[in-house]
């Protein structure tokens, strides 16, 4: 038994439909369907993961659902255009187990499930414009991509299934011989249009970090998951230099998420470790080489601080370069940014990128690390034309750098190991 | 009632709009209202003139169907006070779906500026604030109500309030109206609401 699945992937939606398709299904009647589940979960990266809701259900719901969200979509544009006080809700909705949409004031809208299988604890879920919007787009995408499909011309004509016989096994023969026969169409994920983006190759255009212990795991920040739930990071990997000295902090003591959500925080503990360490730093002679040790054990290491001059000061200790006045590289990537970045009003989460810089400073690939980032990476100001935004790199310094844009208009800055 | 003969249309939209459903003479009338306003709006929003809207015409190869009517259209627009009396040409169905498809064609490519517009407006209405804070809606608000006052020929009595209600419902439709469906979707829309309206 084949199947293809189609996925639309709209910014703050995803619909997933599995079609499995019968062995003789080419040559049944076309009034014969195939079997079908659709998943869709409204994983809006704005909005926190406990409120990401999946609804599932058969072909039968797919279609009821659709019909009820272009009936209320249509009702909705229609009312601009009409005096107040026509209800866009009718009293046959709720009955039967329907699902059904009402307004929420302007901007909002109330979705009831009705009897579709979903994963929320209540019986309803509000929605945005934009995620309605997004959810007609995905419906309408895969209404689009069925009619299609659907007036391809048949290989082979249509014959009514009958059983029983030398032709029956005649026919299951040739089914099996043209099921074993390379697909024509496998399970694919279906592109759509611009603003509903397959999700396949998306992943595919992030590039895995060049970590040299394949037994690390990445350092994505994990925006699907609550807090509570993500596992701490694995030690960084060993290197030829001497340890580090005592009072700098464990690594494994600042997991990388509770740093990037506490941005803006003021934590006298942590302050207080920084200011042992800038201390220790200035009186350490600068040639000595377990500040490099530093950059390349703790890569991802930074703690917040309410001041600015305290956010430049812990990257500065992490990644202060020998023998030289110029401020390091993720001193000034930090000061760039700083005068750069300013958040959109609407972004509630911090944007994490992957800058890989070439020697003459400048961007040679950016890779956003989650949805936000992708959604707002034309709004950060990263400089992508391959124009120099900070010194020539010398050396010894990493060119791989992790930049965090908090919403609150603060900048991180960590350096990543070749 | 009479049966308008169908154009042909180089466009699969237009004629999917064709075979939709028949028109009648006293719906026309209405649905040049209905036009208005969304075109009204999407201007504001994008702040674009009536020059945009000729050359996307053009583009879309309609200048032939509509380019009269845009080009008095343009007139009024930056002529306010220019009032056309007598005999104003009856919009008739193949214009209207000549105006639809420019609409659709141009909200389609302001998309991502009606996606923030609509977006911004969502926060300011959840977290109760002004719409006036940003930029962006408060201009666009100020040019809706502008180009209303001095365009909607014999406006009806609204207030401020619904008026500004309005322009925000109409940026929400804008959004839809972008989207790959947006002209069947505006079709229907322009005319289930004269079906409602007219006894």
């Amino acid at each position: 038994m084949s199947s293809i699945i189609h996925r639309f992937t709209p910014p703050t939606c995803t619909l997933e439909i599995t079609e499995k398709k019968l062995p003789l299904s080419g040559w049944l009647s076309s009034d014969i369907l195939p079997n079908c589940q659709f998943k869709l979960k409204f994983d809006d990266p704005r909005q926190t993961t406990f409120k990401q809701i999946t609804i599932q259900g058969d072909r039968q719901d797919l279609l009821q659902l659709q019909t009820v969200i272009n009936c209320y979509v249509q009702m909705q544009l229609q009312s601009s255009f009409q005096a107040k006080g026509i209800k866009t809700t009718s009293k046959r909705d709720g009955i039967n187990g329907k699902p059904y949409l009402t307004p929420q004031g302007l901007m909002h809208h109330e979705l009831f499930f009705g009897r579709l299988t979903h994963d929320s604890q209540l019986h309803s879920l509000k929605l945005s414009t934009i995620q309605l919007f997004d959810l007609a787009t995905a419906l309408a995408a895969y209404q689009t991509e069925t009619i299609v499909s659907g007036s391809k011309p048949q290989a082979l004509p249509k014959i009514i299934a009958f059983g029983g016989g030398i032709a029956a096994v005649t026919l299951t023969a040739i089914a099996i011989i043209t099921v074993l026969k390379p697909q024509m169409q496998p399970e694919r994920a279906t592109n759509t249009q611009p603003q509903s983006s397959i999700k396949i190759p998306e992943l595919n255009e992030i590039t895995p970090p060049s970590l040299p212990d394949p037994h690390q795991k990445t350092a994505t920040p994990k925006l699907r998951e609550p807090i509570a739930s993500i596992t701490r990071l694995p030690p960084p990997p060993a290197v030829e230099t001497p340890k580090p000295k005592p009072n700098i902090p464990d690594p494994a003591d600042y997991p990388l998420s509770d740093v990037a959500r506490q941005s803006g925080l003021d934590n006298p503990v942590k302050n207080k470790n920084i200011n042992n360490r800038e201390t220790k730093s200035a009186s350490i002679n600068p040639q000595t080489a377990p500040k490099t040790d530093v950059v390349e054990q703790i890569p991802t290491v930074t703690t917040s601080s309410p001041a600015k001059t305290n956010l430049v000061k812990p990257a500065q200790d992490l990644a202060v370069k020998s023998s030289s006045n110029q401020p390091s590289q993720a001193e000034q990537i930090t000061a760039y940014f700083e005068n750069k970045w300013q958040p959109p009003v609407e972004l509630k989460q911090s944007l994490e990128y992957r800058l890989v810089l070439d020697r003459n400073g400048s961007i040679i690939r950016i890779v956003p690390l989650g949805k936000a980032a992708q959604l707002y990476l034309n709004q950060t100001n990263i400089p992508v034309n391959g124009e120099a935004f900070i010194s020539p790199l010398t050396k010894s310094q990493p060119d791989i750098i992790r930049l965090l844009l908090n919403p609150d208009g603060k900048v991180q800055v960590f350096t990543e190991s070749k | 009632m009479a049966i308008h003969p169908e154009t042909e249309y180089n466009h699969p939209q237009g004629q999917e709009l064709a075979n939709l459903r028949v028109v009648q003479d006293k719906e026309l009338e209405e649905i040049k209202c209905h036009l208005d306003l969304v075109l009204l709006a999407l201007e504001a929003i994008a702040n674009i003139n009536s020059e945009v809207i000729i050359q996307a015409a053009q583009d879309l190869h309609l200048d032939a169907v509509i380019g009269d009517r845009l080009t008095l259209w343009g007139l009024t627009s930056s002529h306010p006070k220019l009032k056309i009396t007598g005999e104003e040409k009856k919009l008739d169905v193949e214009e209207a779906r000549s105006l639809v498809l420019i609409i659709c064609h141009l909200a389609n490519q302001h998309q991502e500026l009606l996606r923030r517009g609509v977006s911004l407006l969502e926060q300011v209405t959840e977290q109760n604030e002004s719409p006036y804070q940003t930029a962006l809606l408060s201009n666009y608000l100020d040019r809706f109500i502008n180009s209303y006052q001095k365009r909607i020929a014999h406006p009806q009595k609204i207030s401020a309030e619904s008026l500004s209600d309005l322009a925000w419902k109409l940026l929400s439709d804008l959004l839809f109206y972008s989207g790959q469906n947006g002209h069947r979707l505006l079709w229907i829309a322009i005319f289930d609401a004269t079906q409602i309206n007219c006894p």
